[in-house]
């Protein structure tokens, strides 16, 4: 079972909370729940419903759609991260390498965050503005 | 006595619509207005006839090129010397070197030399220009912009006075002063302007200069110096400026007046200009015997001193045509150059231009007008008459202009309400101009719902009634929000809701269309809406019963109450049971009423009501601030979906439920969420009780929303305009200077964070350190200029080195010495990324233990949290990891409370 400060610890390498203050990330950590995958066991389908975010603790999940490999996440990486902000159904399905930990935060946890927490859509709205920018900026000068 | 004099200002100063306080401060800037103005109608006329009757007619259009040379370098000069003048200082000597040079103007007459009269039409001409806009740019630099809103018109009402009085006294006097004395009565009325100036309020920006005087030898840096004269000398203007709800129609706008605009401008004057050269020329060609019986002294020569007298004079006729067509044309044109000036452009921008346009513009176009007519009359020896034709041709070039510049204008303003860039809150179009109603009018009948509401929103800021008709006609709108929308508008004035709109929006779909429908004409006509809302109330239909409610609400409560007796409401409340709508509707209307009956009813209601009849029900008790519902209020400040609503109602309770809400505040049990909102309920009541409530708190009790608490105070000082005690803020400043000290040792003396925890407290510091910097400037924001100072902030965080240094000497500029020494060490030692700040000197702790001491007691409980778990990890700080561990946790897990899941 681990203490907020370590998720907290763990959830400032997400992409998208890269900007969120460490104390808001205490709010995030707060409803980040543990899980526990065994090897091979099916995290979601494709087409599964998106309901929730992952971040790896320790061991690997592979993201794949039907046998095609996309990506593998490791340790302090999140996968299904677009999750959090809409409902689209999975694009890839997820399945645990070997024995895996990791944080899950719930999508309907994480709106209420959002709703009581104006400070964390902030960090989270600058993250995503950057990230667009810099798409921006990849479209300009290919 | 000094009642007495306060009775006297409160009554005059509701007249006219302003407080006793400003009438006060804008008296004397009226008083002077009026008095430039009337000395401005007795020189004119004096210079007319005077140069009329000693150099001639024939020499008019060289005087007005003459004009314009002089005119408009003098005007260019002037604007860009004046910057560098203290306001009040600057207006004061240029008038009282006007009003002596005007002395030495009527000596220089008695030399009776043809020079002389040149260079006094020239210099009456300056003073019309320069007096006007002295007194002007005083009452900018005295008046905020909200205070300008109101009190300029009366200083316009002042110049009016003025000129009638101007007017009134040389045609009564001339004759008997003669035209040369008219000139010593100007310098006697400038002396006077000069006198009441004494008594008006001091421009703001000088009394920010003098704070900055018993600073300026702290002064480091020279480009510190620079941002600080940029600073006070824009700072007016950017005041107007920012958050400009019209701030990006900027660029299409500005495009095209800069195309049209000026060229627009000059086409105008010119017209304008020509046209009053040939009525001048005309006045001047009458027959050489009514002039000569005009008398012997210039002043009678004025068309405006004799006209009377001229009336039926063999000539006047031929005089009087071309007079009289310039005075009407010139109006006209007048007012349509003057339209531009209400564009929706910035304020900035407007003020930047308006003395170029007032000066150079039309002095220019004044000698450009002399230079056609000399080039046409001597040069190609054209008859007056052609002049005429020429100078309608240049109107028509003008009126194509125009028509254009207004296209550009429309569509600029129509992209605007597109893309809902205009800031209803700050609307400072004259919503009642003939000319923007037309503008709106094409956007009520956008396909798209979304513009046609933001239209509605902004015809809700016009004061008169021209757009009822435009409104009406959306009545019958296919959405039902524009529906709702056009009828709350049309709704302050029932008359206009006639058949057929009211039958059929009292059977509209919508209930709450219903529902206003039934409010409106329940203030036309109480009877009907009795009969029918008790037929109503009996109707399956739900939205019926919705609008029958909303009627008997409109109606005086004793009526009501008769109407809705113990047997009816048992039954509505029967019937909310299974309906949302006519629960949430008989929620609002007991919650309102707020009698003892209805209360008792509405516990029941609340206490297994859905989210819709809840919400309703707090819209009541924020209309009531019954306190029989207060505990319910605060219920609800723990229910996520009704928790802005409860505390929007709390805090229009005001002064009386500070005291609750500062038991949320300090009840743990109750999650941070609903403790943060009664801080916002507090700061929304504005009350000096939930200040003083506020101010108490920031620092002491328990941690963690300070942040919170300054936003309070922050938002009570912008939309509320609150003061704040000097010394309690300052003390908050002191506070936060020492923690960005410490922060500053506790990184430098401790080793680089070498894993996870330590990473994450040195995260966690540096993060407190720019929200220390920030809450500084917010609190400096509380008792200086707030926009000055955000500046100043901005400067600091994101400016290079050089900004940054001159922002901090803004700020050490406008804090008095004691507080400089030690907020300016504070801020320099505050991170910044790239930047190689001085050490931290003072008394503070030096070793690393006793630092990690401080922090592991902080009063902000994330950051003692850190400091707990990377205690251990620090050499010499000493902790056991597994007892830290479990202390941080403690911590954390008490912090969050509620929050974990």
């Amino acid at each position: 079972m681990r203490t907020i400060i370590e998720k907290v610890i763990f959830l400032q390498n997400v992409d998208v909370f890269s900007h969120v203050l460490t104390e808001q990330l205490a709010y995030v950590a707060a409803i980040a729940e543990e899980v526990v995958w065994d090897r091979d066991q099916k995290i979601y389908a494709e087409d599964d419903p998106s309901d929730a975010m992952y971040l790896v603790l320790e061991g690997r999940v592979r993201l794949h759609r039907g046998e095609q490999t996309v990506t593998e996440a490791g340790p302090k990486e999140a996968f299904g991260t677009w999750a959090l902000f809409d409902d689209e159904p999975r694009v890839a399905a997820a399945t645990a390498v070997e024995r895996t930990e990791a944080l899950r935060v719930a999508r309907s946890d994480f709106l209420d965050v959002l709703a009581d927490n104006v400070r964390v859509t902030e960090g989270i709205l600058k993250a995503m503005v950057r990230r667009l920018r810099a798409l921006g900026r990849v479209v300009r000068n290919p | 006595m000094r009642s007495g004099e306060s009775e006297w200002a409160s009554r005059a100063g509701r007249l006219v619509g302003l407080e006793a306080s400003e009438l006060r401060r804008a008296l004397p800037i009226v008083l002077a207005h009026a008095g430039i103005l009337a000395a401005i109608y007795v020189l004119k006329p004096a210079r007319n006839a005077l140069f009329l009757d000693q150099v001639g007619v024939a020499k008019l259009p060289f005087v007005l090129v003459l004009v314009a040379v002089v005119g408009g370098l003098t005007a260019l000069a002037y604007s860009r010397q004046s910057t560098r003048w203290r306001t009040d200082r600057l207006v004061q000597a240029s008038l009282l070197l006007m009003a002596s040079s005007l002395v030495g103007c009527r000596l220089l007459l008695g030399l009776d030399s043809e020079w002389v009269y040149f260079a006094f039409f020239v210099w009456v001409q300056l003073f019309g220009l320069l007096s006007t806009s002295l007194v002007w740019l005083w009452a900018n630099a005295a008046f905020d912009a909200r205070e300008a809103r109101r009190v300029f018109g009366l200083i316009a009402t002042g110049g009016i006075f003025g000129a009638i009085l101007g007017g009134l006294f040389t045609g009564a006097f001339a004759g008997l002063l003669g035209a040369r004395n008219l000139v010593v009565v100007a310098a006697a009325l400038v002396a006077g302007v000069v006198f009441c100036l004494g008594f008006a309020p001091p421009p703001i920006a000088s009394a920010r200069k003098r704070a900055l005087r018993g600073s300026r030898g702290r002064t480091r840096a020279r480009a510190a110096v620079d941002f600080v004269g940029r600073e006070r000398g824009v700072d007016r203007l950017r005041r107007g400026v920012r958050g400009h709800p019209l701030q990006r129609l900027r660029r299409p706008v500005l495009r095209g007046c800069r195309r049209q605009g000026g060229l627009l401008r000059l086409v105008l004057r010119v017209g304008q200009r020509l046209l009053a050269a040939v009525s001048d020329l005309g006045h001047a060609l009458a027959p050489p015997a009514d002039r000569r019986r005009r008398g012997s002294d210039g002043a009678a020569d004025d068309p405006r001193l004799r006209l009377r007298p001229l009336l039926g004079v063999g000539g006047l006729p031929f005089a009087a045509t071309p007079k009289a067509a310039d005075g009407s044309f010139r109006h006209s044109i007048h007012k349509s150059a003057t339209e531009l000036l209400f564009l929706p452009i910035p304020e900035r921008t407007k003020r930047r231009n308006k003395l170029f346009i007032d000066t150079t513009v039309d002095t220019t176009a004044t000698g450009l007008g002399a230079l056609v007519v000399l080039f046409f009359t001597e040069g190609l020896r054209w008859s007056y008459t052609i002049l005429a034709w020429l100078t309608l041709a240049f109107a028509l070039g003008g009126i194509f202009l125009a028509r254009r510049l207004r296209a550009a204008y429309v569509d600029a303003f129509r992209r605007a309400i597109e893309s809902r860039r205009i800031d209803l809150t700050k609307l400072t179009v004259g919503l009642d101009e003939a000319s923007v109603r037309d503008l709106l009018r094409p956007v009520l009948r956008s396909d798209q719902p979304r513009q046609v509401l933001y239209a509605l929103d902004l015809m809700a800021g016009a004061s008169s009634r021209g757009f009822d008709d435009d409104v009406r006609s959306l009545l019958g709108h296919p959405a039902a929000s524009i529906r709702r929308r056009a009828l709350e508008l049309l709704g302050t004035d029932p008359k206009s809701l006639t058949e057929p709109w009211r039958s059929t929006l009292l059977a509209d779909e919508d209930p709450d269309v219903r529902a206003l429908m039934m409010t409106a004409w329940a203030r036309l006509d109480p009877d009907a809406v009795i009969e029918r809302s008790l037929e109503d109330l009996e109707s399956e239909d739900e939205r019926a019963v919705v609008g029958a409610l909303a009627g008997l609400l409109a109606l005086p409560k004793s009526t009501r109450e008769d109407l809705l007796d113990d047997e009816r409401l048992d039954r509505l409340e029967a019937r909310s049971r299974a309906s949302d709508a006519i629960g949430a509707s008989l929620a609002y209307h007991l919650a309102s009423d707020a009698s003892p009956r209805s209360l008792a009813r509405i516990s029941r209601i609340l206490g297994s009501c859905s989210g819709e009849v809840a919400i309703a029900a707090i819209r009541g008790a924020a209309e009531s601030r019954a306190p029989e519902l207060l505990d319910w209020l605060v219920s609800c400040l723990s229910k996520r979906g009704l928790r802005t609503g409860a505390r929007r109602a709390l805090a229009r309770y005001g002064a009386p439920v500070v005291g609750l809400l500062d038991a949320i505040i300090d009840d743990g049990t109750k999650p941070i969420a609903a403790r943060k909102a009664a801080i916002r309920a507090l700061a929304d009541s504005e009350s000096s009780e939930a200040q003083r409530s506020l101010l108490a708190r920031l620092d002491h009790g328990a941690g963690g929303f300070d942040p919170e608490i300054l936003e309070g105070l922050n938002r009570m000082r912008r939309r509320h305009g609150m003061a704040f005690p000097a010394v309690e803020v300052t003390n908050a400043m002191s506070h936060r200077a020492r923690e960005l000290r410490v922060i500053r040792a506790t990184r430098k003396s401790l080793p680089p964070p070498s894993c996870d925890t330590t990473l994450l407290f040195d995260r966690a510091l540096e993060e407190k350190s720019y929200r220390s910097q920030d809450e500084i400037f917010v609190l400096l924001g509380l008792i200086h200029d707030p926009k000055a100072i955000e500046d100043a902030q901005v400067h600091f965080r994101r400016g290079d080195r050089v900004t940054r240094a001159a922002a901090l000497e803004y700020v050490v500029n406008v804090v008095d010495v004691v507080t400089a020494q030690w907020l300016l060490p504070a801020l320099e030692a505050a991170p910044a990324r790239g930047l190689d700040v001085d050490d931290v000197s003072g008394s503070l702790p030096s070793g690393p233990r006793e630092l990690m001491d401080i922090w592991v007691r902080a009063r902000d409980p994330w950051l003692r949290a850190c400091a707990l778990a990377a205690a251990p990890r620090i050499p010499a700080s000493g902790g056991d990891p597994s007892t830290s561990a479990a202390l941080a946790e403690a911590s954390v897990r008490e912090w969050l409370g509620e929050e974990l899941r």
